[in-house]
C-alpha cells in the first residue's frame, strides 16, 4: 500500500550571497543535528520560508492536483515527496517506490543511440538492465523510430526525443508518480497513441501528486487538490471546489489563460504541457 | 522547533562504511554504463578516437624523458644510466599520478556540473565519484598497455611480479575515492577548490617522486616525503613493474589502513553534507 503522510512540515532556504556558501552553517548544523538554523547563526543571511506548516494524508487512489501562483510552492512541496529537499522541521513518511517525473528527458546523452538512451534513462528510473532489455522492444516499437533508433540522439527532432523519453519514462510504473505540468509527447499524430499509453499508465500508479498552472488538466487528472499560498495550503478539498474558490479568486487571469490554452490542454487529456 | 523525522529508504544518508560497498554493488550497472558513456563519449567525434587514450600518455612521456635525460642530463640513480630505463621508470610514475589527478582535478566540479541530478530526480549522487574513478581506471590501463609493449622492446619478458599490481594499486584508489568524495562536497559550496585543487596537484607532481626516486631525496626532507600518500604507491608500481621486487606488506598494510579510512572519512564526509547541495545549487 502506498501512501503519503506530511506532519507540519516546513522548508526554508537560506539566501546566501555568491561569496558566502552555507557549508560552515552546515557544518554546525550536523554537528548539533540541525537544531542550529542559518539565521540564527548569523543574521546577515536572510531565509525564504518555501513551506509552512504542511499537513498531507494521501492513500492509494488520490490524485492531487497542486495550484497556486508561481512561487507558492509547489515545486517544493513536490520535491519534498520526491526525497530531493529535507523539511526543516516535521515529518514525512513515504510508503512505495516514487519516481519524480520532473524532467523525463533527464540522463538522456545527445551523443548515444537510441538504443543506448533506453538503456540509460531506464538505469535513471532505478531499473535494472534486465528488466530494461525486457521492455526494450516494447519501447522501441512504440516510439516508432525504427532505424532512427541506431542513431545518436542529437540527430533527432525535439519531437523524436520526446517520443523517446516518454516510451522509456511511462514503461515503469512505480507507486507514486510525481509530476511538474504534466508530461509533454511530440506531435498531434503521436498525440493518440501517448494518450492511450499515459492513461494505461497513470491507471496503474497508486497516488499521483501533480503541480500545474492548467485547470484544465488538474480537472481531468485529479480527485483532490490543494491551494498553495504563501507556502501555506489555503484550502483542501474536492478538485472542483478548490478550483472554483482559486477561479472565483484569480478570476479574469485564469480563465483567459484556460480560453488559450484550453484546447490543446482538453485534447491532451492530462499530456499537454503548456 | 522539532528535529525532522524522515522515513523513507531514499532519504537516508548513512556513514556507514559498508554502505560504500553496498551502495556499489547495488549501482553497478548504472556505474559501468556511466562510465562506458564517459570514455566513449570524450572522443566521439573526433577521427582518431579512443587511440588518443594512447597518444596523449605517448607525447607526455617523450616531452618529459626529453627534457629530462636529455636537456637536464639526469640518470636514474640506482640504475643504469640509459635513456630508456629512465624514460620506462618515469612512466610508471607518470601513470599512476594522472589516475589520481584527473579524479582530483575533477572532483569539485562533479556536483556543480550535474547539478539537475541533485535538483531534479533522486540520483545515487556518491557514484559520480566512482564513475570519474572507472573512466581514469581505464585511461591507466591503457597507458599501462602502452608501457607494457614499450618494456617487451625495450627489455624483454616483464617480471611475475607484475601480477601483483592490482593488489599495489588498491590503496591509491581508496585514497583516490575518498579525496574525490570531500572535493566533490567542498566545491558546492566554496567554488574556490577546484582553482585551488589544480595548484595543488600541480605541485603534488613534482613533489611526488615521479621524475626521481625517493633515495635521490636529501635525508632531511624524506620525513616530508613520507606525508605525500602517492609516494609510496609509486615506489612500489616501480618496485613490482621494473625492479622485479615483492611488496614490503608491513608499509603496504599501513598504507591500505590509512587510505580506507580517508576513502570512509571522505564518504562520510560526502554523505553528511549532501542533503545541503539542493540549497545552494
Amino acid at each position: 500500500m502506498a501512501s503519503i503522510q506530511l506532519e507540519k512540515v516546513s522548508v526554508s532556504f537560506p539566501v546566501y550571497s555568491a561569496s558566502n556558501r552555507s557549508l560552515k552553517n552546515r557544518l554546525i548544523q550536523s554537528a548539533t543535528g540541525g537544531q542550529i538554523r542559518a539565521d540564527t547563526v548569523s543574521q546577515r543571511i536572510s531565509v525564504v520560508e518555501a513551506l509552512q506548516d504542511i499537513d498531507l494524508d494521501l492513500r492509494s487512489g488520490d490524485r492531487l492536483g497542486l495550484v497556486g501562483h508561481n512561487g507558492a510552492g509547489k515545486t517544493t512541496l513536490l520535491r519534498v515527496l520526491g526525497g530531493i529537499y529535507e523539511p526543516n522541521c516535521g515529518r514525512v513518511s513515504v510508503e512505495g517506490s516514487t519516481v519524480p517525473l520532473f524532467d523525463i528527458a533527464l540522463g538522456m546523452d545527445q551523443e548515444s543511440t537510441g538504443y543506448e538512451n533506453i538503456v540509460l534513462r531506464g538505469l535513471f528510473l532505478g531499473l535494472t538492465r534486465r528488466q530494461i532489455k525486457a521492455r526494450m522492444d516494447e519501447i522501441a516499437e512504440f516510439t516508432e523510430l525504427g532505424d532512427f533508433l541506431n542513431l545518436p540522439i542529437r540527430t533527432y527532432s525535439a519531437g523524436m526525443q520526446m517520443r523517446l523519453a516518454f516510451a522509456v519514462s511511462t514503461s515503469v510504473v512505480p507507486d507514486i508518480l510525481l509530476l511538474d505540468e504534466g508530461i509533454g509527447a511530440g506531435d498531434a499524430a503521436f498525440l493518440d497513441k501517448a494518450r492511450a499509453r499515459l492513461k494505461h499508465f497513470t491507471e496503474q500508479v497508486s497516488i499521483i501528486v501533480l503541480s500545474s498552472h492548467s485547470n484544465d488538466l488538474v480537472r481531468n487528472m485529479c480527485n483532490k487538490a490543494v491551494l498553495m499560498e504563501h507556502g501555506r495550503i489555503a484550502q483542501y478539498g474536492p478538485t472542483e471546489e478548490v478550483l472554483d474558490a482559486y477561479e472565483a479568486k484569480h478570476g479574469t487571469y485564469n480563465k483567459d489563460r484556460s480560453k488559450l490554452g484550453g484546447d490543446e490542454a482538453i485534447a491532451g487529456a492530462g499530456i499537454g504541457r503548456l | 522547533m522539532s528535529n525532522p523525522v524522515i522515513s523513507s529508504a531514499a532519504r537516508v544518508h548513512s556513514i556507514d562504511p559498508l554502505l560504500m560497498l553496498v551502495s556499489f554493488w547495488r549501482h553497478r550497472e548504472l556505474i559501468l554504463t556511466l562510465v562506458r558513456r564517459e570514455v566513449i563519449g570524450r572522443y566521439r567525434g573526433s577521427v582518431l578516437g579512443i587511440l588518443w587514450s594512447f597518444f596523449n600518455p605517448l607525447f607526455m612521456l617523450a616531452v618529459y624523458t626529453f627534457v629530462f635525460t636529455v636537456v637536464f642530463q639526469a640518470r636514474w640513480s640506482g640504475g643504469g644510466g640509459t635513456k630508456a630505463e629512465f624514460a620506462m621508470l618515469l612512466f610508471v610514475g607518470l601513470i599512476l599520478f594522472n589516475l589520481f589527478a584527473e579524479c582530483v582535478n575533477r572532483a569539485p566540479s562533479l556536483i556543480l556540473g550535474h547539478a539537475n541530478y541533485v535538483k531534479k530526480v533522486v540520483f545515487p549522487l556518491e557514484i559520480l565519484v566512482p564513475v570519474t574513478l572507472g573512466s581514469a581506471v581505464f585511461h591507466a590501463l591503457v597507458s599501462l598497455a602502452v608501457w607494457l609493449v614499450a618494456y617487451l622492446l625495450l627489455f624483454g619478458l616483464p617480471h611475475a611480479t607484475l601480477l601483483l599490481l592490482p593488489i599495489v594499486l588498491v590503496p591509491l584508489l581508496l585514497l583516490t575515492l575518498g579525496l574525490s568524495w570531500l572535493l566533490a562536497s567542498l566545491g558546492v559550496f566554496l567554488r574556490d577548490v577546484s582553482q585551488v585543487v589544480v595548484i595543488l596537484t600541480t605541485t603534488l607532481m613534482f613533489l611526488s617522486p615521479i621524475f626521481y626516486p625517493v633515495s635521490a631525496i636529501p635525508e632531511g626532507y624524506r620525513g616530508f616525503l613520507a606525508l605525500n600518500p602517492l609516494a609510496p604507491a609509486i615506489e612500489q608500481a616501480r618496485d613490482i613493474l621494473f625492479w622485479g621486487r615483492g611488496i614490503d606488506w608491513g608499509s603496504y598494510g599501513m598504507g591500505l589502513i590509512a587510505s580506507a579510512l580517508i576513502a570512509w572519512l571522505g564518504f562520510a564526509w560526502f554523505q553528511r553534507t549532501r542533503r545541503g547541495f539542493a540549497d545552494v545549487l
